[in-house]
């Protein structure tokens, strides 16, 4: 069965066809949660509202156009009015109050693999937490979500030009940061 | 050729999209240029770090099921909220409507004059509206307003004609007379 069929299913209210778009699009929308809000807790609250957002207003979505970049937008839609209402800085110290890393770093098969992995995570979310929300966005969806151009602009309601300087300046502002911060470090 | 350290060259440069021509130029400017030698070796870094950064921790296994869980769940409870409002919805207009109307409501006399005298009602309204327009503005606005309320009593339903007419019947003299003469052919 097709995407489209599956959306149309859905769309009339078929349980197994929701079940299928919620197991097909957790992970991008995760990925994007994850990369905007920092936090696992918190992009796991914020994927399931923004796929449950998606579900009740499938009835707006177009057939003809894809479906990735509108679900990616309800999601950057959640996790923009998510960082309105906190403080922009998370301290990713041990990731998260349940010690979820340390366990990880703790019980896995490679532990030190384990460490690596959360270290470079911590780095990349640093380097995005000095990005504005629409600057994160748009350097996530780019990297991650392998969006071109138009379809970043389908997401954004920015035009091509706006994104590419955007791009521009976030990578300018995250290799001065990364800069600095080797610079620290040394 | 764009000057080296504008934005729009950067970008391009970044992108890949200069020609060889200016792709030769550019490496011939990171040479000479120490700044720009800095500046795009940190950006060559930047980017390796962001495309192999790693994925972040998996969703547990049973998030889709308690996805669509909670989806249904908000659904159901939708629906529920909706019909209550509906059910408050129509008491208060009841109640309202009750309360504005009075005894021509809910008295079957007072609702059978309305039904079958509804039309004699707008059709006396119209021929005194049309008689004093005649009088003020001459025949051209009479005709016209004229044609259109008489269309639009054929075309409207007799439900809302009925509503409109228990609204006039509360206020008229005429209508507790047609009721009585109603009451009086019922018996």
């Amino acid at each position: 069965m097709e995407e489209l069929e599956f959306i149309r299913s859905a769309q009339q209210g078929d349980q197994a066809a929701v079940t299928w778009l919620v197991e097909t699009y957790q992970r991008p929308v995760h990925l994007l949660c994850y990369r905007m809000l920092g936090d696992q807790g918190e992009a796991e609250d914020a994927t399931q509202e923004a796929l449950i957002k998606a579900l009740n207003h499938l009835d707006r979505f177009e057939l003809g156009r894809p479906f990735r970049p509108w679900v990616l937008r309800i999601a950057a839609n959640e996790c923009t009015d998510r960082l309105r209402r906190r403080k922009p800085i998370i301290s990713l110290d041990g990731m998260g109050e349940d010690g979820a890393w340390e366990w990880q770093a703790g019980h896995s098969p490679n532990p030190e693999r384990q460490l690596i992995v959360s270290e470079r995570l911590t780095q990349v979310q640093q380097l995005l937490e000095c990005l504005n929300p629409q600057d994160r966005l748009v350097v996530t969806l780019f990297y991650w979500e392998d969006f071109s151009y138009d379809e970043i602009a389908q997401a954004t309601d920015l035009s091509v030009a706006a994104i590419k300087s955007r791009l521009f300046r976030a990578r300018r502002a995250m290799a001065s940061h990364m800069t600095i911060e080797e610079a620290i470090d040394a | 050729m764009l000057d080296m350290h504008s934005d729009t060259w950067w970008e391009r440069a970044l992108e890949g999209t200069l020609s060889p021509a200016e792709a030769r130029s550019w490496q011939a400017h990171l040479a000479s240029c120490a700044d720009c030698r800095v500046q795009w070796a940190a950006l060559e870094q930047l980017d390796a770090v962001l495309r192999d950064a790693p994925f972040p921790p998996l969703l547990p296994v049973n998030f889709t099921v308690r996805t669509v869980a909670k989806f249904q769940r908000r659904r159901r409870m939708r629906l529920v909220w909706g019909m209550l409002g509906t059910i408050v919805f129509v008491a208060v207009a009841f109640g309202l409507m009750y309360l504005f109307l009075g005894p021509v409501f809910f008295r079957i006399d007072g609702v059978m004059t309305a039904v079958l005298a509804g039309r004699t009602l707008w059709l006396q309204s119209l021929n005194r509206l049309l008689l004093s327009l005649f009088n003020a503005r001459g025949v051209f606005v009479s005709l016209l307003l004229g044609t259109v309320l008489l269309l639009s009593l054929l075309l409207t339903p007799n439900s809302v004609v009925a509503t409109l007419a228990f609204v006039w019947l509360t206020r008229d003299k005429w209508g507790r007379e047609q009721s009585r003469r109603v009451t009086r052919a019922m018996v």
